[in-house]
């Protein structure tokens, strides 16, 4: 049987360290995905999800009430940690070297015909494209898309950004929009 | 159901918000959920069609493969970090002493708890002589406990003469 998040995160709080390897490869790939897309150097997100979770083990009490458990709670503290880093580090040179290299047209490349023999092609053009997609989501929106992505439901999404969740329905709603505007070329045959 | 119109709702379908709403239509609708019904039924029809139509379902697969991989769900920290990360969570969360006895024996795992009791029981059948000779020799220390007390030198060393020399 699958065990909870939150039963993982008690037994490795006694020191049962199998219980953290399951929770730590529950978390690996999603949580990683979403410091990395926010931070974007791979060194800093390794430092912040390094730090998230020893946080979240250090915690003396852990309380998951809300709406999202021990998910939400997680995210919080990973989303915390990258924006306490953003502040520190807003005057860096490395925001600098950021913005030198995003891309400097928005005229998207018009997709190639679908036959089979293209097909490695324009999969990845439509990957090059929502990877620039994505890019130019405001930040409010990008932080959703990638929660989103991550497999959080709107109550959790909720919970780690702690706005109300109309708002996260507004937001994804508008998210989406811009995402299908951008893509239309590649999503519709 | 039109394949192509299925396609220009892939976004939507793949975020989970409404489906078949316009973009102005959206940009009114503050909660996104004033078309929540019919978006349910769309989403429904989606879902039939996904499974008739080949086309549609890879069309589908791949977009939610790039979602992914634009949400860098693709990459991993190094076995380095894991390795340090669990390292540090270990000297945070490790038991000490009685703690990580008490905490193997509570595994749920009947094997422990009856080599447990196993070594208990040994433990004191191999201490059985000790203890015995202990309890009879204590027994028979009680039995001369008044002699033994009456034989209790209390004398101090006291002047045999006064005679000065």
């Amino acid at each position: 049987m699958l065990e909870a998040d939150e039963t993982l995160y008690a037994r490795a709080k006694e020191g049962d360290m199998r219980a953290f390897d399951a929770l730590y490869a529950r978390y690996e790939t999603c949580l990683f995905g979403f410091i990395l897309s926010q931070v974007r150097h791979r060194a800093d997100a390794e430092d912040v999800f390094h730090e998230t979770f020893v946080n979240a083990l250090k915690a003396k009490s852990a309380r998951f009430e809300g709406a999202g458990g021990f998910r939400a709670w997680i995210y919080r503290i990973a989303r915390n940690l990258v924006l306490n880093r953003a502040r520190s580090a807003k005057r860096g040179a490395r925001a600098l070297s950021d913005l030198a290299v995003q891309p400097e047209s928005s005229q998207l490349p018009r997709p190639r015909a679908t036959t089979p023999s293209d097909e490695a092609i324009a999969d990845r053009e439509m990957q090059a494209a929502l990877d620039r997609a994505v890019e130019r989501l405001p930040p409010a929106l990008s932080e959703v898309f990638h929660l989103r992505a991550s497999g959080l439901r709107y109550e959790e999404m909720a919970d780690v950004l702690e706005i109300p969740l109309g708002t996260i329905k507004s937001r994804m709603n508008q998210m989406v929009t811009q995402l299908r505007e951008e893509l239309r070329p590649w999503t519709v045959g | 159901m039109d394949c192509r119109m299925i396609q220009s709702d892939l976004v939507a379908f793949t975020f989970g918000t409404p489906i078949g709403a316009t973009s102005e239509s959206e940009s009114g609708n503050a909660n996104g959920n004033a078309n929540a019904t019919s978006s349910d039924d769309a989403r429904d029809r989606i879902d039939a069609h996904l499974l008739t139509c080949t086309d549609c379902l890879r069309a589908y697969l791949r977009f939610k493969h790039h979602v992914e991989r634009g949400a860098s769900l693709r990459e991993r920290p190094s076995d380095d970090v894991k390795r340090r990360i669990r390292e540090d969570v270990a000297s945070v969360v490790r038991p000490r002493g009685a703690a990580r006895v008490l905490r193997s024996l509570r595994r749920p795992i009947p094997l422990y708890q009856g080599i447990a009791v196993a070594c208990v029981a040994a433990g004191i059948a191999v201490a059985s002589p000790w203890i015995h000779h202990l309890v009879t020799s204590r027994l028979a220390g009680s039995d001369e406990g008044p002699v033994a007390e009456s034989r209790v030198d209390t004398s101090r060393a006291i002047a045999q003469s006064n005679t000065i020399y």
